[in-house]
């Protein structure tokens, strides 16, 4: 156990941890300390001098980001030593700055933005032209630098220096020529977070770029269901569809950031190509289906179900629940592997989000989850039988997925339950049936600790309210 | 562009020496870019790619150095560099004046070499030589009391 310290900051009283980063701890504390440069998830550079502060006993105000928390101190950001400091510093910041907001993606959610409201002198002393700089500049995976808007923070240049360990960015130059240049193109998998960590419109997302305005977004707290590591996310949607997805501080799963792949799960969600109602694909032409007739021509069959890995605890306990009793045979289909087993960051090989979950319901109910027990359902598929698949999420493999689909071809009826895009595969299915997406559904994923991640709704889209459980009722052989 | 750089025998010597003059191998980036200068004339990218190979600095860390120090070159430059002095004490006493006349007359730009090859003027801050004002350096030698065409002259001397 740690030491704790008592500090007063603006005449409130707060705890921290001894030694510990004293702007943490007044941010930690709900106190509002303007800052850039530092991040908790990076190094302390003390660059953008905003987070100046005054303690009692020391001559000159210093930054509170290069200070560690000491029992008794006493400091203020308020005086108005203090408040002219930030000002002059805000000017400086803003000094070079092409004060493009109407076009930058980063408005709304910009710290130049939100300190000019409270620290800006809103009458400029510029006379002096500006320093121009290259604008539109692709850098690599996703990522657009506009070197004017940078601020000179360094976080990025840290973040590829401290957590990826690249070095792709550097500030070159001096003085008004200093800018954020790159040595080569961006080559880390976690080149987004650049995006998330700069706190002006320097770093922007191409995916996002000029896509939505942030305040006509609202943002759902939910759990990444790229792999197995479930990092905590927020996905931000209007009624338009889902648009990004950021990462959340999560100690334990994902500290602050998450990988590029997690950052197109979102996509299939708001696809125009997403199933929205029940289809039956006649020769290849899909039109509109109605369940009840559906349901009829299935009466009597044997069922065999295919489950991903993909569906809440919750899904595959009301699952269970609904086909017991009855004949079915049900297995599991888990995703394959892809790339290396664990990236040293985040990234793990296993990209199947709740595959513990399933193997838990599994056992729960005794079936086998195994891909032996699938690879004998898949040889004993007769054409009397009603095979249902429920389609994973996020395909990163398709051929593989193919595969399967190739060897269930034998069965009389085919029915796929998917919760993203109709792909291509799936015209060799009978009847497509839509299930929710994980941005639809409220309900917990175990990931790789076997920790419950939380999936929250926050979309209603067309009528894919029903999980597969719903589906799951049907066949009662 | 598959050109390669070594440091030669004696520089590797010397690099080594360098090394112990310092707690950690960044400390010697300073000198050891020097040396590479001295023996490449300039850097490009192979020579910084070598660097960071041999002390284990990122490139784009070497680069930020270069790019930093007016005294480091990341474009070719000719055989005789001229650092012409255009700070306070030099331009009162028309630093400025000589250096505009000395790229007008070799009908030059910054640092770009001369059509010859033989000189390439660069525009310096203060050379520390403030007594023999306006003065200029010549590779390594300082050449003070300057007026335009006593400058000319000088320069017109050189190989």
């Amino acid at each position: 156990m740690t030491e704790k310290v008592n500090l007063t900051w603006n005449g409130k009283a707060i705890q921290a941890e001894k030694g510990s980063n004293l702007l943490k701890a007044a941010l930690d504390n709900g106190i509002e300390v303007a800052h850039y440069c530092y991040h908790a998830g990076l190094s302390v550079a003390g660059v953008c001098r905003m987070c100046m502060v005054e303690q009692d006993g020391v001559p000159r105000p210093f930054p509170s980001c290069n200070a560690t928390c000491g029992e008794g101190m006493v400091v203020r950001n308020d005086t108005p030593k203090i408040k002219s400091a930030v000002e002059t510093t805000l000017q400086f910041h803003l000094l070079n700055h092409p004060l493009d907001c109407p076009v930058c993606d980063q408005a709304g959610e910009c710290g130049l933005q939100d300190y000019y409201m409270k620290h800006g002198v809103y009458d400029s002393q510029m006379i002096d032209k500006k320093v121009h700089k290259e604008k539109v500049q692709d850098i690599g995976k996703n990522v657009m630098l506009d070197a004017e808007r940078c601020i000179l923070c360094s976080r990025c240049t840290r973040f590829t220096e401290e957590v990826t360990k690249t070095n792709e960015l550097g500030i070159l130059n001096r003085g008004d020529h200093a800018e954020i240049t790159v040595n080569e193109q961006l080559k880390n998998d976690y080149a987004q977070n650049l995006v998330d960590i700069c706190p002006v419109g320097a770093l922007t997302s191409k995916d996002f770029r000029f896509k939505q305005r942030v305040w006509f977004l609202e943002e759902v707290q939910t759990t990444c269901i790229g792999c197995e590591t479930g990092c905590a996310v927020k996905v931000s949607e209007n009624k338009n569809g889902a648009f990004r997805v950021k990462p959340i501080y999560d100690h334990d799963v994902n500290g602050h950031w998450m990988c590029d792949d997690g950052r197109n799960i979102y996509k299939h969600v708001s696809s125009p190509t997403r199933l929205a109602s029940a289809t039956e694909n006649i020769n290849g032409l899909f039109v509109p289906a109605d369940e009840l007739a559906i349901q009829a021509t299935l009466k009597g069959k044997k069922a065999k179900y295919i489950l991903s890995t993909g569906l809440t605890v919750g899904e595959y306990a009301n699952f269970f629940k609904a086909i017991k009793g009855s004949k079915a045979e049900v297995a599991l289909y888990t995703l394959p592997n892809l790339g290396v087993e664990f990236d040293g960051l985040l990234k793990r090989g296993d990209k199947n989000p709740n595959l513990r979950g399933a193997k838990a319901a599994f056992e729960a109910a005794g079936f086998d989850h195994t891909q032996a027990a699938l690879d004998k359902m898949l040889g004993s598929i007769a054409s009397s039988d009603a095979v249902f698949v429920v389609v994973p999420e996020i395909l990163y493999n398709e051929d593989h997925f193919n595969t399967l689909i190739k060897k269930v071809e034998k069965a009389g009826t085919r029915i796929a339950l998917t919760p993203g895009e109709t792909l291509g595969t799936l015209r060799s299915f009978n009847y497509l049936l839509p299930v929710p997406s994980f941005l639809e559904k409220n309900g917990e994923i175990l990931n790789y600790q076997g920790a419950a991640r939380t999936l929250r709704a926050g979309l209603s889209y067309g009528e894919t309210s029903k999980d597969v459980s719903y589906y799951g009722k049907w066949v009662n052989v | 562009m598959n050109e390669t750089f070594e440091f030669n025998a004696r520089n590797m010597a010397t690099y080594n020496e360098y090394l112990t003059r310092y707690d950690d191998v960044e400390s010697a980036l300073l000198p050891v870019l020097h040396l590479a200068q001295e023996q490449n004339g300039w850097l490009p990218e192979h020579v910084i790619n070598y660097i960071s190979g041999l002390m284990n600095i990122p490139a784009i860390k070497i680069k930020e150095v270069i790019s930093f120090y007016d005294m480091f070159y990341d474009v070719p430059v000719a055989r005789n560099v001229v650092h012409v002095c255009t700070n306070i004490t030099c331009s009162m006493f028309g630093g400025r004046e000589i250096y505009q006349g000395l790229l007008k007359h070799f009908d030059t730009g910054y640092l770009t070499p001369t059509r010859d090859g033989r000189i390439s003027l660069q525009k310096m801050e203060c050379l520390g030589a403030c007594e023999i004002a306006p003065c200029m350096r010549v590779n390594n030698d300082f050449v003070g009391n300057l007026d335009l065409t006593s400058a000319i002259q000088k320069l017109e001397e050189l190989p």
